[in-house]
């Protein structure tokens, strides 16, 4: 018999209808105590039979406009009035909000602006670093669309966190619209268990399940499901002009502190051998203070008449370390002039792809 | 996973996001040192609020001098007594908040400041001529 847990039957809804989930009712998971999410067909392998047993409906356009929060961030963020401020609420609503089980979250909108971002952001870096090692390329890439990086997006955007309870909200009479201009997510549950029905075992366990949103993801997933609503009701393009403005060009990341070579001298030599290249020389070019408690030796490393580094040290064996490793970020940092991106097709249609440098790879020690 | 590498963030480079959120003004009902206040309210607000959509606005009516309170998206907030100023004077203030990013005031001492490596390099003497360099 197949055994599942709800866990993995939800997750797959989430994930197999990311772009439908922007039109329709949400399919992820928001468990009150003890109470079942999914209505649990009689066959349980007939995963077509699952369904909500409850139905949020999306904030109405006319209360989402009563929000100045609301407005003021659509405003700030150059959205323009094409985007209805009641997606901007459900953007800002987490997949564990308090609220969830009233209004639609923002769990599939931020599942599929999550792929978008990742798309734009590893083409953007695959073709301007053609030579980076993946392993490199992928930690470029993961320090742009990775959750601290969206969020700290978020606070710059001025995205508020909701802090007040239901109780406060009660208490103090609040109206609801002021909270939509919040971002709304529950910061912790005493308890999200749902029991196992019998002849299931559960795959997940209940520390994983009963992991409460953090700050971090909330907000991550407010960034990526706003970008999400960009593509819905503006286009991909206006998506993709906005992650590149917003995630790409004003980050900034030192990709060359990421790059680490055990063996400078080696690797250099195996790539000048690969590349045709005269083996590598290193040559002093300059010292000072050899017998003093502070010495400084600048070593070049030639290829031929060719100085492919260099590098300054307290030792000779350091200095040349050093330009060894001088010339290899050299190398792997290459980045070509005038490059396209694939999707720059998308832009205009007319635009004909030039096909962008594609490398030998990384070397083989 | 902490120990991984976040971007830094720099506003202004690509896209810009202004950095003053919200905006209180706040007044007295009936003290004389709200006077410029209520009437900057009363006059100015309308036209500043539609020409400023990136900022909320929040009136609130507390006894007491008035004030008017930037927040920031940096979580600071700044805060300026506007007692007995007219609404022109009001008008500068609303502007100073407006326009600040928040940020604690600092002295600059230096003409660049940049996170950017400079492109120049720094001095070596090293790298010059050796008939030029200076001999011990």
């Amino acid at each position: 018999m197949l055994r599942v847990s709800q866990r993995l039957v939800s997750s797959r809804v989430g994930v197999s209808s990311a772009v439908r989930a922007l039109s329709t009712s949400t399919a992820c998971l928001s468990f009150k105590h003890s109470q079942r999410v999914f209505n649990t067909p009689q066959n349980r392998t007939d995963f077509g039979s699952y369904s909500l047993n409850y139905n949020p409906i999306p904030i109405p356009e006319s209360e989402a406009n009563l929000s100045p929060a609301l407005h003021a961030l659509r405003s700030r963020l150059q959205l323009t009035n094409e985007y209805p401020l009641s997606t901007l609420g459900r953007a800002l609503t987490g997949s564990k909000s308090i609220d969830g089980e009233k209004y639609v979250n923002n769990a599939g909108m931020a599942q599929f602006g999550k792929n978008l971002i990742n798309y734009y952001v590893t083409e953007h870096f695959l073709v301007k670093y053609p030579r980076l090692p993946t392993k490199v390329l992928n930690e470029v890439a993961y320090a742009h669309f990775s959750e601290s990086s969206l969020s700290s997006t978020s606070t710059l955007w001025g995205i508020e966190v909701n802090n007040s309870t239901i109780i406060d909200s009660l208490i103090s009479a609040e109206s609801e619209q002021l909270r939509f201009g919040k971002l709304r997510f529950a910061k912790q549950f005493e308890d999200l268990t749902s029991q196992a029905d019998e002849g299931i075992i559960e795959l997940t366990t209940k520390d994983q399940r009963n992991r409460a949103l953090g700050e971090t993801t909330a907000r991550a997933q407010a960034v990526q499901a706003i970008i999400a609503g960009i593509y819905a009701h503006r286009g991909r393009q206006a998506a993709r002009e906005f992650i590149i403005n917003h995630l790409i060009k004003n980050k900034k990341v030192d990709i060359d502190t990421l790059l680490q070579f055990p063996q400078a001298t080696r690797e250099l030599s195996r790539l000048c051998t690969r590349e045709g290249l005269e083996s590598p020389v290193s040559r002093l070019l300059a010292e000072t203070g050899r017998n003093s408690a502070a010495p400084v030796f600048i070593v070049g490393v030639f290829s031929g008449n060719n100085k492919l580094g260099e590098g300054q040290g307290a030792s000779l064996r350091e200095a040349k370390t050093r330009a060894a490793v001088n010339a290899l970020k050299g190398w792997y940092l290459y980045s070509p002039l005038d490059v396209q991106v694939p999707s720059i097709t998308e832009a205009d249609a007319n635009t004909q792809f030039k096909s962008v440098y594609v490398d030998k790879g990384t070397v083989v020690i | 996973m902490s120990s991984r590498l976040t971007a830094k963030t720099l506003n202004g480079v690509g896209s810009f996001v202004h950095q003053c959120k919200r905006v209180t003004l706040r007044y007295s009902n009936w003290g004389g040192s709200s006077n410029g206040m209520r009437a900057f309210i009363k006059n100015n607000l309308k036209d500043i609020a539609s020409q400023n959509p990136q900022i909320e606005f929040l009136v609130e009516q507390k006894s007491g001098h008035p004030l008017i309170r930037g927040d920031y998206v940096n979580g600071r907030d700044k805060v300026v007594c506007v007692r007995n100023l007219d609404p022109n004077e009001i008008m500068v203030k609303f502007n100073l908040t407006k326009n600040s990013s928040g940020a604690k005031l600092k002295t600059n001492n230096k003409p660049v400041e940049s996170i950017n490596e400079s492109v120049r390099g720094i001095w070596s003497p090293f790298h010059i001529d050796p008939q030029f360099r200076h001999k011990v």
